[in-house]
């Protein structure tokens, strides 16, 4: 189908669905009716209060989906390879690191942030790392910075590890850093909240004005190069673009496999595969897929809840393999 | 437009180019034959600046090559590469879009070109020779002065063949193009080009007009040939004589 008004207004649909179940789905599953009431009740009962909270938490998965498919679409276009992931680059292993040191070692001046701030730092610093090395080894092709990536990403999941057994107290901040790693959503406040669609909507801004680019990188970067794109230069922003998404994605999504690589997919199947509407279809799809499944984590083993990261992995790796196996037939 | 003195490619010890020196002009079609393996490509590729150069120079409007951006260089010359690439499988139209000046420049190509029966359908359903006449379109939808096409004739029929260069042409004589084009099919080169540059062991050993270049014994020597000429509508066309041991 040809992206257009009918498709974007498709897509609108599908993200606000996704929200609403996520926000419907918990524990004790509320109504349309509930949930306009706790938004805008002047004196909110306790109940509200837990609607009102798990519509934030809702919303965050929103946001943390639409990042980390804006990464995704990006990573995929700037390394020519539809398989790739936004965690491909080190970021995930270099925010889980971060995590580690916000559970373990906390940060007193940034308080609840810690975790977020230092995550964040954590998959921002890794993939500035990994052009940092290759800008010095002078790799400007996309499979040998994929390499690169590939080996900080083993070094610092080592240095992560190597931090849990040497930090960890065995009680409280192993499971954190468990859970985080599994996929653990923050919560984030009212302001926070608003900071975050902020900085998501400065990743999508940011992620079109690569879109045509990243469209003529498809033709080899060869003839990219003589239809004026500088290959050298667009790589390393495009991924510090892209490793933006994925920090922001990171620091209040945890480690979420896939997300980045299936919704692309699918808008790709559904769409085409035009840059420029591939991103805000797949952000807006993917932050509803997201949000669903946030809901769905909290009522498939009632009372508990089942980390995300692991919904995720157990939906996107079949996913994966299948697409490997469609790709090399 | 382009200037080439002493252009001069080594890579691994071997000697791709060597002393390659000529000039490029604009309104006319200039052919760049040779055998496999002569530098043809790779002479494409030094005039785009893909290439490091050894030595020697390449002028653009005046200007060395290398002081052009690439945003700038590609706003004066076009390239079709010999191969093509297409990870993503966009719309005919889209292709051309994001090569064209304008979305009346691409829709005008379009139709130049005969394509509007593919405009609308995706570049990996259709042929080698379709994509070829999809690629050679988006780089005339860039409107530039200068176009370089590495054998955009290659995958194509003779129909099409001939389709091509007679647009390459009438293109030449509306708007001043200048043109350089690899081509394997000698009689397309002496039927449809201004010039011919005979490239033999990473030498220039031909520089002239058509006309010249198909009477040349050169032709007969570099491709190891030998070659009966006639002349067809004013032009001479060459066939290589069949022997029998």
């Amino acid at each position: 189908m040809r992206p257009g008004a009918l498709t974007l207004s498709l897509a609108i649909l599908l993200g606000m669905a996704g929200v609403f179940v996520g926000a419907t789905l918990g524990v004790t599953s509320v109504g349309p009716a509930q949930l306009i009431k706790a938004l805008t009740s002047v004196d909110p009962s306790s109940s509200d209060i837990v609607v009102a909270w798990r519509l934030q938490r809702v919303a965050g998965a929103f946001l943390v989906g639409a990042c980390l498919a804006i990464a995704g679409v990006i990573y995929q276009g700037a390394f020519r390879n539809p398989l790739a992931e936004p965690f491909l680059l080190g970021s995930s292993a270099g925010g889980a690191l971060g995590a580690a040191f916000a559970i373990f070692l906390p940060l007193p001046f940034l308080l609840d942030a810690s975790l977020p701030t230092l995550a964040f730092a954590g998959a921002w610093g890794a993939t500035l790392l990994v052009l940092l090395v290759s800008r010095m080894a002078r790799i400007n092709d996309a499979a040998g910075m994929l390499l690169v990536g590939i080996a900080f990403a083993a070094l610092l999941g080592a240095a992560r590890s190597t931090a849990t057994l040497v930090l960890s107290d065995e009680s409280v901040s192993l499971r954190a850093m468990i859970s985080w790693t599994l996929g653990g959503l923050q919560t984030p406040t009212g302001a926070t909240l608003a900071l975050f669609a902020l900085l998501t909507l400065t990743c999508l801004a940011a992620s079109l004005m690569l879109a045509r680019n990243l469209d003529i990188l498809g033709f080899g970067e060869p003839t990219a190069a003589t239809m004026g794109v500088d290959v050298g230069r667009f790589l390393p922003l495009s991924l510090t673009v892209a490793a933006f998404a994925t920090g922001i994605g990171v620091a209040w999504g945890g480690v979420l496999g896939f997300v980045g690589l299936i919704i692309p997919h699918a808008v790709r199947w559904w769409i085409g595969e035009r840059h420029a509407p591939l991103l805000v279809h797949s952000a807006l799809v993917a932050g509803g897929f997201l949000a669903a499944l946030d809901g769905i984590s909290r009522v498939l083993v009632a009372p508990s809840e089942i980390p995300l990261g692991l919904l995720t992995a157990l939906i996107g790796a079949p996913f994966f393999i299948v697409l490997l196996v469609k790709r090399y037939r | 437009m382009i200037s080439v003195r002493n252009l001069r490619v080594v890579r691994r010890h071997r000697t791709l180019l060597d002393d390659v020196s000529f000039n490029l002009n604009a309104g006319e079609i200039t052919a760049l034959i040779g055998p496999n393996g002569a530098g043809k490509s790779t002479l494409m590729t030094a005039l785009v600046g893909l290439c490091r150069l050894t030595g020697g120079t390449i002028d653009l409007q005046g200007r060395p090559i290398a002081a052009f951006g690439k945003r700038e260089l590609a706003r004066v010359m076009a390239y079709v590469a010999q191969k093509q690439d297409f990870l993503w499988d966009l719309e005919v139209q889209e292709v051309i879009g994001l090569g064209a000046a304008s979305s009346t420049e691409r829709d005008l190509t379009i139709s130049s070109l005969g394509l509007d029966e593919f405009a609308q359908r995706r570049i990996k359903t259709l042929s080698g020779g379709e994509r070829s006449r999809v690629m050679l379109a988006r780089a005339l939808a860039a409107q530039t002065p200068l176009l370089l096409a590495d054998e955009p004739a290659a995958d194509l029929d003779i129909r099409q063949q001939r389709s091509s260069m007679r647009l390459l042409r009438n293109e030449v004589r509306h708007r001043n193009l200048g043109v350089l084009v690899v081509l394997h099919e000698l009689n397309l080169a002496f039927t449809f080009a201004d010039r011919v540059l005979l490239l033999h062991h990473g030498r220039l050993v031909l520089d002239t007009d058509a006309e010249t270049a198909a009477h040349s014994p050169e032709l007969d020597r570099v491709f190891g040939e030998r070659f009966t000429r006639t002349t067809i509508d004013g032009r001479t066309v060459v066939f290589p004589i069949e022997t029998t041991a």
